[in-house]
């Protein structure tokens, strides 16, 4: 087990594209860590340098101790799971299993040990004679991170494992790499662009855009408080709904807030950050759960009129995508009960959690601190 | 269901509508000539008597056998399918390894490759015959140069054959590049990403994942190799060897 440490880590094309910009991260022993961004943005090359498959522009990654930008991915002791599996596609299950040790060398009845003992654990044991053309997609799945656990690595990368599978085997593989991380506590490093998954599986999520890191912290962390309207647009679903309007000094350290027909004011102790914002324009972001129906469900509720547009019912719950009205009208999604039904056009009174409000400066994207 | 039957039975018909006139003229040039030779093979044919009025069994097989002059062509030529195969597969498939991890001008190297490809059989034949000309010829001239011996190439007994494996080679060597290359090119990139991290080497790689998978594109391409250069009813082999060794007529290239 090792720490893999990334110190301003570039790659640029020989072509002069830049796919990753000074990325430093840190992650710790043990740790599951989660590259989350759209696609194009860096997350693989990230991955793929640290794997050893790219090489690195400039910058230092250090495994443990030890630089390795210039140790052969054989040497780095790492394994990796591909996106498509990457199986041999001419050997068996078992040959498969057992090629990366092999090739290290390792002594027969230890191989057709750790091979037994993996297979057992990710139940893929009466597959042993099937070649991956015979192999479901989930079955293909367990076996490319089979390869990957016989060889006790000190971290394991996985490259978008999941994004293949169907919704349900996909829910059940999440939760078995989440397990399987517990009872190895071997460092990983998985990339996605499912922000489920990054919620779900993640000790601690390193969120990418444009080959730079935009925001590290853990799930809740980052959900709770995004740093820019990009990680509060990306991450969950449906997204934080981002609204465009400003703030207005409203004495005694109160901000009011105004967007379209929306207006009401923060209190002074909710708003020490945005005070020195008041007269500029900026984003008010909403998160669609902190919405509720009567006001009396959280501590500073603001009532929030909106004009359904739709519903989408879920089955556990409902989604209300609603029109906010005014001259910026904009539409948002609103987490309802599961009872909940609105006709289009019906006028509905929310309200909303006034403490979960975040406030974005419309220029640079950043969000305000709150105090 | 009843009707999907007949649609079914209906595609069938007109399948064998559309394929007939091809199914026939296959039969015509292929087939029909095949067993006409088979046929005139087990009997006393000539052009002068040509009836089917004697059949002699498997006679002409064996007197061709007993003739020493045919086992020594035949023996001549196993030998030159097998040796040019060999050193053809050897060079094409040397060649498209290092083509496939190239990436800038390919299609340049492509085009030089079928050069040879595209020409002539009895134009190689006469190209050939005049490079290799024992006084006259580049060939000798460049030797010269470095102050080696003139060679007669295509009078000597023991060369010709060699000089005849080599002129093959030079051209049908290309033919044996493309057909591995396009296999080479079509192989998965990600079992090799896979191989380097599970810690082969680039021999070891090739060992265990490029040669087994390129199996099949191997022996299909031997298959056709073989047929080519062993085909002893061809048209073109006959006139240029004929070209390369006109005036010689030494048993040895025959």
């Amino acid at each position: 087990m090792a720490s893999i440490t990334l110190k301003n880590i570039n790659k640029t094309y020989p072509n002069g594209v830049s796919a990753v910009h000074d990325v430093s991260l840190d992650i710790r022993d043990g740790e599951f860590m989660i590259l989350l961004g759209p696609s194009g943005c860096g997350k693989s090359t990230t991955l793929r340098m640290i794997a050893g498959l790219e090489s690195i522009t400039s910058g230092d990654l250090l495994i443990g101790t030890n630089r390795v930008n210039d140790v052969d991915p054989a040497q780095r002791d790492i394994a990796i799971v591909f996106q498509n599996y990457a199986l041999y596609p001419h050997m068996t299950v078992l040959d498969n299993l057992s090629f990366g040790l092999k090739l290290r060398g390792v002594d027969p009845t230890e191989i057709s040990r750790r091979v037994q003992r993996t297979a057992e654990m990710l139940g893929i044991h009466p597959l042993f004679d099937r070649k991956p053309s015979q192999l479901s997609g989930g079955q293909r799945q367990r076996v490319a991170l089979g390869r990957a656990l016989v060889r006790e690595p000190q971290a394991f990368l996985l490259d978008e494992p999941l994004s293949n599978l169907d919704a349900t085997l996909r829910a059940a593989m999440r939760t078995e790499l989440i397990k399987l991380h517990r009872s190895l506590g071997t460092t990983i490093v998985h990339v996605t662009h499912d922000q489920v998954e990054a919620m779900t599986m993640g000790e601690r999520i390193c969120i990418m855009k444009d080959g730079e890191i935009v925001q590290v912290g853990e799930p809740m962390d980052v959900y709770r408080n995004p740093v820019n309207t990009f990680v509060a647009g990306f991450l969950a679903s449906p997204p934080m709904n981002l609204l465009a309007g400003h703030l207005e000094d409203a004495g005694d350290g109160a901000v009011k807030v105004l967007s379209g027909n929306i207006a009401f004011t923060i209190p002074s102790h909710l708003a020490k950050g945005f005070s020195s914002h008041a007269g500029k324009p900026v984003t008010i972001g909403l998160r669609s759960e902190d919405f509720y129906l009567s006001n009396g469900a959280a501590k500073h509720t603001v009532p929030v009129n909106v004009e359904a547009v739709t519903t989408e019912v879920l089955g556990s719950e409902v989604i209300l995508v609603a029109s906010t009205g005014g001259n910026a009208a904009a539409e948002i999604q609103v987490r309802m009960p599961r009872d909940f039904r609105a006709s289009p056009g019906e006028k509905v009174a929310l309200h909303f959690d006034l403490s979960q409000i975040q406030v974005f400066s419309t220029t640079t994207t950043r969000a305000l601190p709150r105090i | 269901m009843n009707q999907l039957v007949t649609i079914e039975s209906a595609d069938r018909r007109f399948g064998w509508f559309m394929s007939a006139p091809t199914l026939a003229l296959l039969l015509a040039v292929i087939l029909f000539p095949v067993f006409w030779a088979l046929f005139t093979s087990v009997h006393d044919y000539t052009l002068i008597a040509p009836d089917f009025d004697t059949f002699t069994g498997l006679q002409n097989y064996f007197s061709a056998l007993r003739n020493s002059e045919f086992r020594h062509s035949l023996g001549l030529t196993a030998f030159f399918v097998f040796v040019v195969v060999l050193i053809e597969f050897v060079i094409g498939f040397g060649v498209a390894l290092m083509l496939n991890s190239v990436n800038r001008f390919k299609p340049i190297y492509y085009g030089i490759l079928l050069c040879p490809l595209l020409m002539n059989p009895v134009i190689v034949g006469l190209i050939w015959r005049m490079f290799l000309h024992p006084s006259l010829g580049i060939v000798n001239y460049l030797l010269s140069v470095v102050s080696i011996e003139p060679v007669n190439w295509l009078g000597s007994t023991n060369v010709a054959i060699w000089t005849i494996v080599m002129v093959d080679i030079w051209h049908q060597v290309s033919f044996m590049i493309v057909l591995l290359l396009a296999g080479l090119s079509a192989l998965p990139k990600e079992p090799y990403e896979a191989a380097r991290v599970d810690g082969a080497s680039t021999f070891k790689a090739f060992r265990h994942i490029t040669l087994p998978l390129m199996w099949p594109v191997i022996i299909v391409t031997l298959l056709i190799r073989l047929i080519f250069a062993g085909r002893p009813g061809d048209l073109d082999r006959p006139c240029q060897l004929f070209h390369l060794s006109e005036g010689v007529r030494q048993p040895s290239c025959r």
